[in-house]
């Protein structure tokens, strides 16, 4: 038997802790126990070795002689990008926004000029799509601009979803991706009537740093009302993800946040730290980490998680899978009507395939063979501890970066020392 | 322009016919072979559209690669369809000489245990996946001498949620098809049977051959002929027939004898290659000539128009496949039905489905690169696939081409002007 290719080992005090980046497992040995494994490895069979080293063996620190690990990461990456029991879809009700973020990724070009599609074509085109798919779960995310500037919009959707429901037998989980200032008593209420499930609200840090950084068009803060309206969702029953963007001007303020956040909701809520993105949109007004600063930074976040006891599996670090444009069974409609399959690119033609009055046989076409470029992985990536993280890069960075989108966009230095050392930070 | 992957098939000077491989389909123009795109250049937009859209021409916006990769992952992947062919037993009441389980020394019955976790596992896997439908094929050695196990397996997963659907089906020698047997086949409804026939009773008594070295032929025909007359279309049957050197030239007094039985179930033919070199002397090696071809031919004369072009698409084989599951007696998992009990085909044991030492040992098959550089720009990349990776390992790296342009492609005409004459 031998060593698996993805573990990251790390040495403390009289331990080795192992992280094996493919099945995110972590496990600590006592060191001296650790280098006689390591030094007998390849004489050990791994059948006899099987009950033995049952851990090991069943969560992927110890693998068979003759498996080609390379092979297994393309299988599990597969299954994940081409599954098709949950069919994603994002739909963005409006570009508007009541805030004016200054990183905000979609810019301030969005908000003339545009003619919103017609709902009910949507509708259609999305009932075409779903059915087609043959999906058994939709995954139904209302984004934004502010999505609930468009409340008329979503409880016209979440009708339509319990149709589907009804009819077809499959079912829909909701969640609203908002800023949270426009909620309040009464939307609650019909949120609970529209079957909503959950809410991804963003803060920044405490609230001067909070309303440094997000803030009404006039330039009035907003931390007050979301974080009100925040701890009455969790009351309500709500599942909350409280997303923070970070830089290096504002993660202490996001730590005292989680210093702050009263104890009893600290178990309640999903944490998920995002550094700020730059794309073309924003470039000029977002301060870009460097890896080390970057690497730094969120281990320092995900430090401060355990410290202040937020217990809740925060699977978004651990359970890290390829990313929307990289799922095939995963779509993003854009108010006029566009498809597009990335994110953070929305608003460019350069992710958009089509549009919801397109032949929906001719939308799935594409959907399915976006992305079927084969990256061409060098000889050390077929081997590299952080291939599973890095899954050849992002296509929009090379993109923007004109970068060849076939070749693997080495980022392992960022990987290593922000996510895979916070990690163990996080566990141990 | 047309797609790179529809094959045009000359019918005569003034007919052409467009083979789809990309999605196994079949068209016919009024125009020589020369002359295709010209023709289609002419078509109306209603015409061009519907072209499109069964994708026989090329897009502008999708690159022809990656749609055929994109067809052939989604395939691969799909969880829509799972398919458990599930052998019972490996022992048999025939012992037929070019059977690919003789290396198997074990004569194991799948225990009553064994059933269960077959049972469980099944369950397990249609709760994760929640697929449309599954498929069962029972197998063994010969399932028949177990018909209760076929019994307690259906009855245990049958109460698995009223919108699954579940084919069954049962390959069988067909010498215990008795009355009674098909009766409680037909109680189970079992959706298909399969039965070897392997010529003429002369040539098939020489090659499936009974434990006391008696034929086998005289049982299976009659067992036919009686189903035929008593149960006709409460129960589906069709005949395998399995090419080699010995029975090739004997196919048209299979027909005759079958029709003067009245028997008229269709038959499809399957061409033997050997488990291991020199395992079996009338067995085809690299060549199969045109064998499979003039098979169907004679088939073809005697009302038989089984289309089997789907036998050679091999990226659509078990073996890249997720969601096939070949199960053993002994309940392990294997990528190949030919290669059950060769530990070269083997995944793990059900019990250890779901665990990494699973997704370790399936990833080996699934993603295994089974086109060489020469595969990149060939034509007939999809129907291949990259070929049997059984055979490949039997008979070494081997391109079918030519077998495909000798056999398979004329096939497709032959079966063409056939069911147009139906059609007059």
């Amino acid at each position: 038997m031998k060593f698996s290719v993805f573990n990251y080992e790390k040495t403390l005090d009289n331990n080795v802790i192992i992280f094996n980046t493919l099945t995110r497992s972590i496990i600590s040995i006592e060191r001296g126990e650790y280098y006689q494994l390591k030094e007998n490895i390849k004489k050990i069979n791994y059948h006899t070795a099987k009950k033995k080293y049952k851990d090991l063996c069943e969560l992927g620190f110890i693998v068979d002689d003759d498996i080609d690990e390379f092979l297994l990461y393309k299988y599990w990456l597969n299954k994940q990008k081409w599954q098709n029991e949950y069919f994603i879809v994002t739909f963005l009700t409006t570009y508007n926004c009541n805030f004016k973020c200054p990183y905000c990724y979609e810019g301030f070009k969005k908000e003339k000029n545009y003619k919103n599609m017609e709902l009910d074509k949507m509708l259609q085109f999305l009932e075409n799509v779903i059915i087609k798919s043959r999906c058994r779960v939709i995954d139904f995310n209302f984004f934004g601009g502010e999505p609930l500037l468009e409340m008329k919009t979503i409880e016209k959707v979440c009708m339509f979803l319990c149709y589907i429901e009804n009819n077809f037998g499959i079912r829909s989980l909701v969640n609203i991706v908002t800023n949270g200032y426009l909620i309040d008593e009464k939307m609650i209420e019909n949120f609970k009537k529209l079957n909503i499930n959950s809410f991804q609200i963003t803060i920044d840090g405490i609230e001067r740093c909070h309303d440094e950084r997000r803030f009404l068009h006039d330039g009035s803060g907003t931390f007050k009302k979301i974080y009100n309206n925040l701890l009455m969702l969790i009351d309500n029953g709500f599942e909350i993800v409280i997303n923070m963007n970070f830089d290096k001007y504002n993660y202490r303020s996001i730590i005292k946040f989680l210093d702050i956040f009263p104890k009893k909701y600290r178990n309640k809520v999903y944490i998920k730290f995002n550094s700020l993105i730059s794309t073309e949109n924003n470039i000029s007004r977002v301060h870009k980490l460097k890896p080390d600063e970057l690497a730094i930074i969120y281990k320092t976040l995900l430090k401060s998680l355990k410290i202040y006891g937020y217990n809740k599996e925060n699977d978004e670090f651990i359970g890290y899978g390829p990313c929307l444009a990289n799922r095939k069974n995963s779509i993003i409609i854009e108010p006029n009507g566009n498809i597009s399959k990335c994110i953070y690119g929305i608003g460019s033609d350069k992710f958009i395939i089509g549009n919801i009055k397109d032949d929906t046989d001719m939308i799935l076409l594409k959907l399915y063979s976006y992305d079927e470029d084969e990256i061409e992985y060098e000889e050390r990536c077929k081997t590299c501890t952080f291939l599973p993280f890095c899954m050849g890069g992002c296509k929009r960075e090379k993109i923007e970066n004109k970068y060849d989108i076939n070749k693997v966009l080495c980022k392992k230095e960022e990987i290593q020392n922000g996510i895979v050392e916070g990690i163990i930070q996080l566990c141990t | 322009m047309l797609s790179k992957y529809v094959i045009k098939i000359p019918v005569d000077d003034k007919k052409t016919l467009l083979y789809n491989s990309i999605t196994n389909s079949l068209i016919s123009l009024p125009t020589s072979k020369e002359d295709v795109e010209i023709f289609i250049k002419k078509l109306n937009q209603e015409e061009l559209q519907y072209l499109r859209k069964e994708l026989y021409l090329q897009f502008s916006e999708i690159d022809e690669e990656k749609l055929v990769k994109m067809v052939m992952n989604k395939i691969k992947y799909s969880s829509r369809s799972v398919s458990f062919i599930i052998h019972l037993n490996y022992n048999c009441n025939l012992r037929c000489v070019y059977c690919y389980q003789r290396e198997i020394k074990s004569k194991k019955v799948m225990t009553e245990e064994t059933e269960k976790d077959v049972i469980k596992f099944i369950k397990g896997i249609v709760k994760k996946t929640s697929p449309e439908q599954i498929e069962l094929c029972f197998i063994g050695g010969e399932p028949l001498l177990h018909k209760r196990k076929i019994k307690n397996i259906i009855n245990g997963i049958s109460n698995e949620g009223k919108s699954l659907k579940i084919i069954k089906s049962i390959i069988t020698n067909g010498t215990l098809l008795n009355k009674k047997t098909v009766n409680e086949l037909i109680n189970m409804k079992i959706d298909l049977l399969q039965v070897t026939l392997d010529g003429p009773q002369k040539i098939h008594d020489q090659l499936r051959i009974g434990m006391d070295n008696s034929g086998s032929y005289n049982k299976i025909i009659n067992n036919l002929e009686a189903i035929s007359k008593e149960f006709n279309e409460s129960i589906n049957i069709v005949i395998n027939c399995n090419i080699n050197l010995l029975n090739i030239n004997h196919i048209e007094e299979l027909f005759i004898e079958l029709r003067k039985k009245r028997i008229n179930y269709p038959v499809f033919f399957s061409i033997v290659f050997e488990s291991r070199k020199n395992s079996f002397k009338y067995a085809y090696k690299n060549d199969i000539n045109k064998a499979w071809l003039n098979a169907h031919k004679i088939g073809l004369k005697y009302g038989n128009n089984y289309v089997p072009f789907y036998r050679n698409s091999y990226f659509t084989c078990s073996f890249f496949r997720d969601n096939v599951f070949i199960i053993s007696p002994d309940g392990y998992l294997y990528k190949c039905i030919s290669g059950i009990g060769n530990t070269q085909y083997l995944i793990s044991h059900i019990s250890e489905y779901g665990s990494h030492y699973y997704y370790s040992r399936v990833s080996q098959f699934i993603e295994k690169e089974n086109m060489n550089s020469e595969c990149t720009d060939c034509d007939y990349k999809i129907i291949c696939g990259g070929w049997c990776v059984y055979k490949k390992n039997v008979y070494g790296n081997i391109c079918p081409k030519q077998e495909l342009d000798e056999n398979d492609i004329p096939l497709i005409v032959e079966n063409y002007k056939n069911s147009a004459k139906g059609n007059k």
